[in-house]
């Protein structure tokens, strides 16, 4: 996709992704969560509807970026504010949800595959005892900018 | 030097989603806003830009970044996913 954007003399690309890290304490569920998610989606197909499911750091995505000729130009991690409740959902969908337990078990893969992934549903659950649910707030926002470099930049 | 940017109050484009208007989350809805607001004024996306958003979904950001960018600005926005999903969700 950087590539056609690079072709369709796009000159910049910025991106915002959650970075899979915490600042804040109350934001490690959703980090938990998000992980959880991303690890149970990685031994399913893409029939899922699943809202992460192939979660990426910001590392990854700046090296793939880089192995295209894009540049990155400038960044920031940024706390969301709390009222926002994206990881809330996130911890909710795996811990008071039917599906995720039951995606466990429909995937063709040894126990110790699923004992793992229940073991990080466990853990999730295990970060909210002390505080509830309601304290979940949305981790860390990698926000970038990128440009192209090189020969042919734009 | 470019146009100053102008962003209307998160209170006000909250009225342009998709999501019901009585809606319990909408606490949430105007701080997810104004959190996109902030990443407008941090990557500085002046007014009169031409923006391509990828994978808009309900078009969250993209009334964020309509309001950003203005009457001389443009934005696209391209998305993978059918054009009924989520349609539940709209009255």
């Amino acid at each position: 996709m950087l590539a056609r954007a690079r072709g369709a003399g796009i000159p910049r690309v910025l991106v915002a992704e959650y970075a899979l890290s915490a600042s804040h304490p109350d934001a490690v569920p959703h980090v938990l969560a998000a992980l959880a998610v991303n690890a149970l989606e990685s031994f399913r197909g893409e029939e899922s509807l699943r809202n992460i499911r192939c979660a990426v750091t910001p590392a990854q995505i700046s090296a793939a970026a880089a192995g295209e000729g894009c540049t990155l130009a400038g960044e920031d991690y940024i706390v969301p504010e709390g009222a926002q409740r994206d990881g809330w959902r996130e911890a909710i969908m795996v811990l008071k949800g039917t599906s995720f337990a039951r995606h466990v078990g429909e995937i063709e893969e040894d126990d110790k595959v699923k004992h793992m992934l229940l073991g990080m549903r466990d853990a999730l659950a295990a970060s909210v005892k002390a505080d509830g649910l309601d304290r979940i707030r949305n981790m860390d926002v990698w926000v970038a900018r990128f440009e192209w470099s090189g020969v042919g930049a734009v | 030097m470019s146009a100053q940017l102008s962003l209307r109050p998160a209170e006000e484009l909250v009225a342009c989603l998709l999501e019901l208007p009585d809606s319990p989350d909408r606490k949430h809805d105007v701080a997810a806003l104004k959190h996109r607001q902030r990443l407008i004024r941090l990557w500085n996306i002046p007014p009169g830009a031409k923006v391509l958003e990828i994978g808009p979904g309900q078009g969250d950001f993209t009334v964020v970044l309509a309001d950003a960018v203005g009457p001389t600005g443009r934005v696209v926005g391209v998305d993978p996913a059918p054009l009924d999903q989520g349609k539940s969700y709209i009255p």
